[in-house]
């Protein structure tokens, strides 16, 4: 495909004098062709997977859709009313927001520190960056299983019950205490452990575009020491590496559902408890336990919407940031 | 670099969307199917099982189908055996085209009749329907027309540690006051008292209405907010509160494993476990109904099980009520072996359930005798939707110290709500 491109752009070079001329529209029609024919099976599944049932779920958010996902029975605004006026949604959307008000920033200054430190090493970066690296390939489901059955279990023999049995405490049940919130221990770390990895690499892959001459040329001029090095010229540079986490991190946040649901559900007996119920595991339930998929759906439009707003406002307030910075 | 901002977060955040509605909208994919079916047959049928823990079952459920198929060479019937979460996977295959035409579940909802997920199966029943336990039939009715064939009845109650009582100078309990009593004495070192679920109410919560003598439903009328319910609700959770609760354990409560270690002393389990409780404790343990509360209390002994129904969506209605027919009705040997020769489950009718050789001595006839006691469970209109808000309220009231009956008062009125929704079938 390269090669071909290459030759074209050499004949498009040799024949410069008749731009418009039949030869060159022949050469692009056969380009466009490839390009459709390349990309339709990319695009016809996005089509029909993505967009038609994105279209399909608008419509449904608006229709009575019980037991069913057939369009016709229109209800109006009738299910977001429902939606807001059940305390339980909108006690899963402002958990999803603290939710994400203590993981987003945890992760990034982790992450940071974590991609400071390796990047100083002189030896064996390959192997502690691999090594944080690699909980990153572990599933949501499997760390959730080993947070709760080994890590966090109840009974006396867990990990963090020996551990506070080290110090003279009793046994806690980590993850059936939501008062205190004691789950949010649980929640919080197994997310950092999985995910701090994957934002240390992207950090890790910034801060090696930073040219070493800045760091010289700030020594020259009399900067000392590694924090003062790391605040005025690792950290500013870093700017588009670390809006673009922080952007990833609060979307993979509010679209937490996998820790949440192995860590807090009890098997066939049901799904989790009001506590620790983000506004997907919430929807999950409504959808497919409920089968309600008109309000199902109606929720994934306004967890999207929260989304993007969220995304939007975020985008606003880092302009601003850097503008005042600067 | 402020313009490339923006850029960034849409096409990201485009993505999200596109994630979360996906997620919402399109349900998870089918399971491969397994099993057979014969080229001459005119009609196939799908029958889809969950995944049955018990060894065995999934080649009894071929051997069925085998045999069906031998009497009756016109049709073939293949079989599917979906492993995981096998209510989402059937609730959305039954919303296209090419559903099952026979598939299992706990309870007939009004949604599922009006969306003719279902079908009635009042002229297979015939006769019959006065030999089934109606408590096995009553989540299957709507309106005095059955949807379902009961296949298996589960029965839940407690078991209980005898050694552990008898060191711990605990008598078996009678009331709810003495069960909390009991699960405090026997909470000491590795053992904990009881265990009813890992949040701690899972087991429970639907338990306590009955054990005050009342229901959460009286037809239409969602009935759980009352002083009385509200009384056990705060009498059962100072088991949580005074730690004598096993919370977290590796396994659940429907797994015997917590009782056989002796992680507790007292646990809720079903009658499932009972082959391995006695393989492995032996003697030293006993059955009793979740204990009375208060002066109009009854103990409780809660049914569950799987029943059978026909796709109304089916092409082949007629077809695979017969099949239902042969199956779980007339063929008494298959309802025999399906119970008992796997697992530990009571046949739904009661002729076979009485004839039942492993079923007429020690802790099983005890159980069936409890079961016929003190069996109960809720009715078919403890929808999902309507069973919500009473499931947050118990967890609210258990495990953050709400105040019982404004809880329970304020989910009834969601609960009712959610009633009133539901489709007169």
């Amino acid at each position: 495909m390269s090669v071909r491109t290459g030759a074209r752009q050499a004949d498009a070079g040799t024949v410069r004098p008749a731009p418009g001329s039949a030869r060159r529209r022949r050469v692009d029609w056969s380009a466009w062709r490839a390009f459709a024919l390349l990309t339709a099976p990319l695009l016809v599944g996005l089509l029909v997977f993505k967009y038609v049932a994105m279209g399909w779920g608008l419509l449904l958010s608006f229709s009575d859709a019980r037991g069913t996902i057939a369009l016709g029975d229109w209800a109006g605004l009738a299910n977001y009313r429902t939606l807001f006026g059940d305390p339980r949604f909108r006690e899963s959307l402002s958990m999803i927001v603290v939710f994400t008000l203590v993981i987003v920033p945890l992760t990034f200054a982790i992450a940071l520190g974590l991609a400071v430190l390796v990047n100083r090493l002189r030896r064996g970066r390959a192997l502690f960056r691999t090594t944080f690296f690699l909980p990153a390939a572990v599933s949501y489901v499997v760390a959730s299983l080993i947070w709760k059955m080994s890590l966090f279990s109840g009974v006396p023999s867990s990990a963090a019950n020996s551990l506070a049995a080290l110090f003279g405490q009793e046994p806690t049940a980590w993850i059936a205490t939501v008062d205190p919130p004691l789950y949010w221990v649980v929640l919080v770390t197994v997310r950092l452990w999985l995910q701090v990895g994957l934002y240390m690499i992207l950090f890790l892959a910034g801060m090696q575009e930073i040219p070493a001459e800045l760091y010289e040329a700030a020594r020259v001029d009399g900067a000392a020491g590694q924090w003062r090095l790391f605040r005025h010229i690792t950290f500013p540079l870093l700017r588009n590496t670390s809006v673009a986490v922080t952007l990833l991190l609060v979307i993979a946040a509010f679209q937490a559902f996998d820790e949440f649901y192995n860590l807090l559900s009890t098997g066939l007996a049901g799904a989790p408890g009001p506590d620790g119920r983000p506004p997907l595991v919430y929807l999950y339930d409504v959808s497919l336990v409920q089968q309600d998929y008109g309000l199902g759906s109606a929720g994934a439009f306004v967890v999207t919407l929260l989304i993007v707003l969220v995304t939007l406002v975020q985008g606003r307030l880092v302009g601003f940031g850097r503008r005042d910075g600067d | 670099m402020s313009g490339s901002t923006p850029g960034l977060s849409r096409r990201r955040l485009l993505g999200g969307s596109l994630l979360v509605v996906g997620g919402a909208v399109l349900p998870g994919c089918q399971s491969d199917p397994i099993g057979g079916g014969s080229g001459s047959a005119k009609v196939t049928l799908n029958h889809w099982y969950h995944e049955y823990g018990e060894q065995g079952t999934r080649e009894a459920a071929l051997r069925y189908a085998a045999d069906y198929t031998k009497q009756n060479p016109d049709v073939a019937v293949k079989v599917t055996w979906v492993p995981g979460d096998y209510k989402t996977k059937w609730q959305s295959s039954v919303l296209t085209p090419e559903g099952p035409d026979v598939y299992e579940i706990n309870e007939v909802t009004p949604d599922m009749v009006a969306q003719r997920q279902v079908t009635a199966l009042d002229d297979i029943l015939g006769s019959v329907r006065a030999e089934l336990n109606p408590h096995a039939l009553s989540p299957l009715t709507h309106g005095g027309t059955a949807y379902g064939v009961p296949m298996i009845i589960d029965v839940m109650l407690l078991y209980y540690r005898k050694s552990l009582l008898a060191d711990a100078g605990v008598a078996v309990p009678t009331t709810l006051t003495e069960l909390v009593g009991a699960a405090r004495a026997l909470t000491r070192g590795k053992t904990k008292g009881i265990f009813v679920g890992n949040d701690g109410l899972a087991g429970m919560r639907g338990v306590l209405p009955f054990s005050v003598g009342q229901a959460v439903l009286t037809d239409r009328k969602v009935s759980y907010a009352t002083p009385e319910i509200a009384d056990a609700f705060a009498v059962a959770r100072r088991m949580f509160t005074e730690k004598s609760m096993l919370l977290g354990y590796a396994t659940e409560w429907y797994d015997p494993n917590a009782l056989i270690t002796g992680a507790t002393a007292i646990a809720w389990g079903g009658l499932w476990a009972l082959p391995r409780i006695s393989r492995e404790l032996g003697d030293d343990f006993d059955l009793v109904p979740w204990p009375a509360h208060g002066p109009t209390g009854k103990p409780v002994v809660i049914l569950g099980g799987w029943s059978q129904v026909v796709n109304g969506k089916s092409k082949h209605v007629d077809e695979a009520k017969k099949y239902v027919r042969w199956l779980w009705l007339q063929n008494n040997e298959v309802q025999q072996d399906w119970a008992l020769s796997y697992g530990f489950h009571v046949p739904p009718r009661a002729g076979l359930a009485a004839q039942a050789e492993p079923l007429q001595t020690g802790a099983a006839k005890k159980a069936v005798d409890l079961l016929n006691q003190h069996g109960t469970r809720t009715t078919a209109l403890w929808a999902p939707t309507v069973s919500k808000p009473y499931d947050d309220a118990a967890s609210d009231i258990i495990r953050k110290n709400a105040d019982p009956l404004a809880t329970l008062t304020a989910a009834a009125g969601r609960s009712q709500e959610a009633l009133d929704k539901l489709p007169t079938v």
